[in-house]
């Protein structure tokens, strides 16, 4: 197996060293916005959620023991597996289409698109889970050394595709690339991923074995209340266990980073034919920061209760404070959020030299986000928690939807009068955001108590 | 000090609990007997107040279960199923349970140690609970339920996935308990651990209290030889 891995990265660095003389002979690298960027984009997009669908739904779903302690021979066991992610990707990929189908026939907008960069698409999208899959699946391998090779190969497959997405090439030998990656893939999965599927289970399933007693700990400041550090600390170190807050922190940054690509693709003063004119930038911001504040908070807190599950009693039976538990298992989240004022609401601004007034309304605005979603999204997980196991404590579809549009609501209501004043007096503006900022921390804290008390009355019927 | 008076527990027209009346003072270990599904983790759950009850009471040191703040520093429970926090080691979980339950850092490290020591675990406390075996998550839990000296226990299934040695050593710490004054409600299913350590037994059936006495007391009563033969009787004459 490593003589395989060894072939592939070596076959792998052949292969890119040899495709960038060729398109640098060329001079046809193009990395200005394109169709490419795009493609590339949506690739990168789906191998990731096939990526992160293959660790939480797949490596992590303990109730395989079933399966493999059956007659069923394990590679149907790792088939199955593979077809559900990418059956997932595919499903999500026809609503997102129909989506775009339905704006593109009533609103009769001509999107600038050809059969090639659909082909290109459909083809991406059939890719995406394999490259996703195989990299899920070899980093759970307990081998350092195969799971460095595998980053590497994982790296060289993205690589590929990119450069060949960002090349001028023609259509034909784009798609007779892409092929080539899409069988690459297919060999990894079926070589290597397949053979290693349930050695890589049951290492992902059964919890990790080394030493994780001094990792990732938090030391919090003194003047909150023990119960309330112990249950932040301890909460901390669980999310960043199972890779939601690293996860959670790269999607903000990348957001941010995105922030950045549109305006060096746009430059200062967009003119989109929108009508929108100074206000495109703040608008953007605000919208990313909001987006932001869904994935980063409203989400995660949603099921800080539910998520516990069959676990609740460990909280339920200690003499603390509600209150002081449900504020540790909120700071937990909090105190990660201010990446969305460092990765979304600043840099912008800054970058487009706006009036300190704005880069502080900007700042404050997105801390009104986080404490709004966060204090919503604690009260939710109280009120409407879902502990159907196979869900992972996740709010149904409908809980989160309303949450959402509450918060885009309170937003809403605890952003548009600062806003106005800002237009007529900056200094008004910003000292009226700071005081709605104050207001939206009482609502958290308020929010604090009535959460304690709905897990204090909760039934624990199982 | 246990103090359970006709409590009542119903889900829609299911009546988990019917009525049920028991007594446990200090220093006593009293054991409930039940088929599956006949109500005794109901029971213990209304206890610990992780259930409300229908009507009735249920106090633990003269404090009504419906307050929970009023009891939880009162009693140590140790659930019927493992369910850990499996990302979390063993250390780390007993550190926070036991600081949550007020131990003295200095103390709490020393007996986690000792705890620790005593039942094996020790070299396996910096592993994440994910990867222990069902019968090491019963010691931790043991240890959590233990780790604060409360003067009330509530057991459901304790020595369930022991081997015979931790379960034979279980028993005896659950005995020294006792004679310390300790308060023990347990519940189980292996009538030959009831048989060694009981005071008392209790069996629970479709909801309702059907038998409660000692050992000796319930198997003169049924003319039986082991408590495993009274169980079958007054079960199947319930």
């Amino acid at each position: 197996m490593i003589l395989w891995f060894v072939l592939l990265t070596f076959g792998g660095f052949w292969l890119i060293l040899s495709m960038i003389e060729f398109l640098a002979e060329l001079d046809e690298l193009l990395l200005n916005p394109s169709q490419g960027n795009i493609l590339f984009s949506i690739f990168f997009f789906f191998a990731a959620k096939s990526a992160a669908e293959t660790v939480e739904g797949v490596l992590r779903d303990r109730s395989q023991k079933h399966y493999f302690s059956s007659p069923i021979d394990s590679s149907s066991i790792f088939y199955s597996k593979l077809l559900r992610v990418w059956f997932y990707n595919l499903l999500l990929f026809g609503i997102a289409m129909s989506v775009v189908l339905f704006v593109i026939v009533t609103w009769n907008i001509e999107l600038p698109i050809d059969d090639h960069f659909l082909i290109m698409l459909y083809l991406l999208i059939i890719l995406a889970p394999f490259v996703g899959f195989n990299i899920s699946i070899l980093a759970h391998l307990k081998n350092k050394w195969l799971k460095k090779i595998n980053a590497v190969v994982a790296a060289q497959m993205i690589t590929l595709t990119g450069i060949i997405l960002h090349s001028r090439v023609t259509f034909f030998i784009q798609l007779e690339y892409t092929l080539l990656i899409l069988v690459g893939s297919l060999l990894i999965t079926v070589f290597s991923s397949r053979p290693l599927y349930r050695e890589v289970w049951i290492n992902s399933s059964q919890g990790t074995e080394s030493s994780a007693l001094h990792q990732k700990s938090l030391r919090l400041p003194r003047f909150i209340s023990k119960s309330t550090r112990l249950v932040a600390e301890v909460e901390f170190k669980r999310r960043w266990r199972r890779k939601q807050v690293p996860g959670s922190l790269a999607v903000v940054v990348v957001m941010g980073a995105g922030l950045g690509f549109i305006y060096s693709s746009l430059g200062p003063r967009p003119d989109l034919g929108l009508g929108l004119g100074k206000y495109f930038y703040p608008s953007l911001i605000s919208m990313t920061a909001f987006l932001a504040g869904i994935i980063h908070t409203l989400i995660p807190s949603l099921n800080l209760f539910s998520r516990d599950g069959v676990k609740l009693w460990c909280l339920r039976t200690l003499p603390s404070d509600f209150k002081e538990i449900a504020t540790g298992k909120a700071l937990a989240i909090l105190l990660t959020s201010p990446v969305i004022i460092l990765a979304i609401a600043l840099p912008l601004p800054l970058i487009l030299d706006y009036p300190l007034s704005f880069v502080l309304f900007s700042a404050v605005s997105s801390s009104i986000f986080i404490f709004l979603m966060s204090g919503i999204g604690l009260w939710a997980a109280a009120k409407f928690p879902n502990f159907n196991e196979s869900t992972k404590g996740s709010p149904d579809i409908i809980t989160m939807y309303s949450m959402i549009m509450l918060a885009l609501l309170l937003s809403v209501i605890f952003l548009a009068i600062p806003f106005t004043l800002l237009e007529l007096d900056p200094i008004l503006g910003v000292l009226s955001v700071i005081l709605a900022a104050d207001l939206s921390a009482l609502f958290i804290i308020w929010m604090f108590k009535r959460s304690s008390i709905v897990l204090e009355n909760m039934e624990l019927n199982f | 000090m246990i103090e359970i008076k006709n409590l009542k527990k119903s889900y829609g027209r299911f009546e988990a609990l019917k009525g049920i009346d028991i007594f446990l003072d200090e220093g006593e270990i009293y054991i409930l007997l039940g088929s599956n599904g006949a109500g005794k983790t109901t029971l213990i759950k209304i206890l610990t107040g992780l259930l409300s009850p229908s009507s009735g009471t249920a106090k633990i040191n003269g404090k009504s279960a419906r307050n929970i703040k009023d009891i939880r520093a009162k009693f140590g429970y140790m659930p019927e199923h493992p369910d850990l926090y499996e990302r979390l080691t063993g250390e780390e979980f007993l550190h926070m349970m036991g600081s949550l339950k007020g131990v003295e850092e200095d103390r709490l490290v020393e007996k986690i140690h000792k705890l620790s020591q005593e039942l094996e675990i020790e070299r396996d406390l910096n592993k994440e609970i994910g990867s222990y075996s069902k019968g090491m998550k019963q010691k931790i839990l043991f240890i959590n339920a233990v780790i604060n000296d409360p003067p009330n226990l509530i057991l459901d299934e304790p020595t369930n996935s022991l081997d015979p040695r931790f379960s034979q050593d279980i028993k005896s710490r659950i005995k020294d308990l006792s004679s310390r004054g300790k308060c023990i409600l347990m519940s189980t299913h292996i009538t030959p651990v009831a048989e060694d350590i009981a005071d008392r037994v209790g069996i629970i059936e479709k909801g309702r209290l059907v038998a409660e006495g000692t050992v000796s007391e319930l198997k003169r009563e049924t003319d039986s030889d082991n408590l495993e033969q009274v169980f079958i009787e007054v079960v199947n004459h319930a």
